[in-house]
């Protein structure tokens, strides 16, 4: 027990912070320029789906939402991400229940489904993140090429899940908030202890969302 | 004048004062000081490199190239000791990569370690690692964190009977399990110890330093600088006048020094990611050692800052 107790944050740490950056500048170079437009194309498809609201913008926001959630887990933390950290291995199966979930309610709009009409704000807050989460990294000192993208990086998958979450209703949504308030407490606190100062980032912004989904429930 | 690893690098060696008080003669300034291992007496340099986080940077090319560079560095200051393990992510295949692109599998004293709770798979994860460096077969093989060592052990003194390990060990870091290590010290028929020691924790200076060297087990040095973070602890501080005698320029100078010179260590193994810190570390292991009176004194000093 004594031995438990000696062991520190940092003892778990397994990476430098410019490794960490270098996972991302790796992904960005192997995958320019398609993933790239993929990412962006996916982003405006699921933006439009939000702003315009029909009857297929459920099965468009949570199919592709299921997509890019297995493909950040097989991709991301199978490969990527587990070449430095071999603990990412153990958040694969979450990634893919989460991209499980989207698909169920993609297909069957049972438990977790589009509000009827999806807040303009929730929708800008989704759109905010596939622009400024890639910039705001760089501001605040990681290279450009380390750049994070949306599908490209979990981060920002997780950023952009809890913003279409604010325009979700049914049971389920309140389910599928679980893997990325998890995410994101760990990848604040990873950040945090590699020294940069981008660890208040996605937390803040995890906290922000829960507090406008604990108001707008009342 | 602020000391720091810079200003070591700017002023280089220092000549040393002959017969000055307290400091042992030293030996020449261009090769490491070694020591022998004892069950041997195979000669290795008093200052390695280490590899945790430091060499696990996946498959980033900029980064592999990079720490290739710290290993050439070292390799050219007359380094020979690398330490690694499975558990430090991709640092086996950031070495393996350097060796090959180096050449430099003839010159390195192989150290790896076991680390699997699962005795059966000892075996395999040995060959993976050995796989990872591309060495015909490792020099030192040890038990990390002592994670099963008795099947472990018993695997590696077999391996050690067919003549495809030269020497086997266990490890602890942290101050962990002393009092295991202690047994396994007194009663186990091992070449190598690793152990954490530093100006900070001197704990292992009561009974494991002495013990190692009653039972002529050589000792590996690990967290000489807790990660750099002593490094850091000092740096800003005045240095005693004294040191200045020795050539000691630097804190990270001091603090290596003050492990390599306790008699029982026979390699400290810092880890880095930078070129400049590796010479600046091999270069500790070039100058002069202090003698136990002056040990004191530093720990006294670095004690009262």
């Amino acid at each position: 027990m004594m031995d438990l107790l000696s062991y520190s944050l940092d003892d778990f740490l397994l990476f430098s912070l410019p490794a960490y950056y270098g996972i991302f500048e790796q992904i960005n170079t192997a995958l320019w320029p398609g993933a790239h437009m993929v990412s962006v194309l996916v982003g405006l498809l699921i933006s439009g789906a939000l702003w315009w609201p029909g009857k297929w913008s459920g099965p468009v926001v949570y199919g592709l939402l299921a997509v890019v959630w297995a493909w950040t887990g097989w991709y991301f933390l199978g490969f990527e991400y587990a070449s430095i950290n071999w603990a990412a291995t153990y958040a694969v199966p979450a990634f893919f229940a989460q991209a499980l979930l989207f698909a169920g309610a993609a297909l069957s709009g049972r438990g977790l489904a589009l509000q009827e009409n999806p807040s303009h704000l929730a929708v800008l807050m989704f759109v905010f993140v596939l622009i400024a989460y890639p910039v705001s990294g760089v501001v605040l000192g990681r290279p450009w090429q380390a750049a994070e993208m949306f599908g490209l990086s979990p981060d920002t998958l997780v950023a952009a899940t809890l913003a279409v979450l604010l325009a979700s209703k049914g049971w389920l949504s309140r389910v599928a908030w679980v893997v990325p308030l998890v995410w994101a407490a760990l990848a604040g606190l990873t950040l945090w202890m590699l020294g940069s100062v981008e660890w208040i980032l996605l937390p803040s912004f995890a906290l922000l969302c829960l507090v406008w989904a604990a108001r707008s429930s009342r | 004048m602020k000391l720091d690893r810079r200003t070591v690098l700017k002023t280089t060696a220092a000549a040393f004062g002959a017969g000055a008080a307290g400091w042992m003669p030293d030996a020449a300034l261009a090769a490491p000081l070694t020591r022998t291992i004892p069950s041997t007496g195979q000669a290795l340099p008093l200052v390695g490199l280490g590899s945790w986080v430091t060499f696990n940077v996946g498959n980033n090319q900029k980064l592999l190239d990079s720490s290739a560079d710290v290993m050439a560095a070292f390799f050219e200051s007359g380094g020979r000791l690398i330490d690694s393990s499975p558990m430090y992510g991709s640092a086996q295949a950031t070495i393996g990569y350097a060796l090959r692109k180096f050449a430099g599998t003839g010159q390195v004293f192989s150290a790896d370690k076991v680390w699997t709770s699962s005795a059966a798979d000892g075996l395999q994860q040995i060959e993976t690692s050995r796989s990872f460096w591309g060495v015909p077969k490792f020099d030192l093989l040890q038990v990390h964190n002592l994670v099963a060592w008795e099947d472990h052990l018993e695997t590696l003194q077999a391996m050690k009977a067919a003549g495809s390990l030269k020497y086997i060990g266990v490890t602890t870091s942290h101050g962990r399990s002393h009092g295991e290590l202690e047994k396994i010290l007194a009663s186990q028929p091992i070449d190598f110890v690793q152990f954490t020691y530093n100006i900070k924790d001197r704990e292992a200076e009561q009974r494991l330093l002495p013990l190692a060297k009653e039972r002529g087990i050589a000792v590996i040095i690990n967290r000489p600088f807790q990660r750099g973070y002593l490094v850091e602890q000092f740096e800003g501080k005045p240095l005693p006048g004294w040191a200045a005698e020795a050539g000691i320029t630097s804190w990270a100078q001091f603090l290596l020094t003050y492990v390599i010179s306790h008699p029982a260590v026979t390699c400290a193994i810092p880890a880095t990611s930078k070129v400049e810190h590796v010479r600046e570390n091999m270069a500790a292991a070039s100058g002069q050692l202090p003698d136990a009176a002056t040990r004191n004194r530093m720990a006294d000093y670095a004690a009262q800052l």
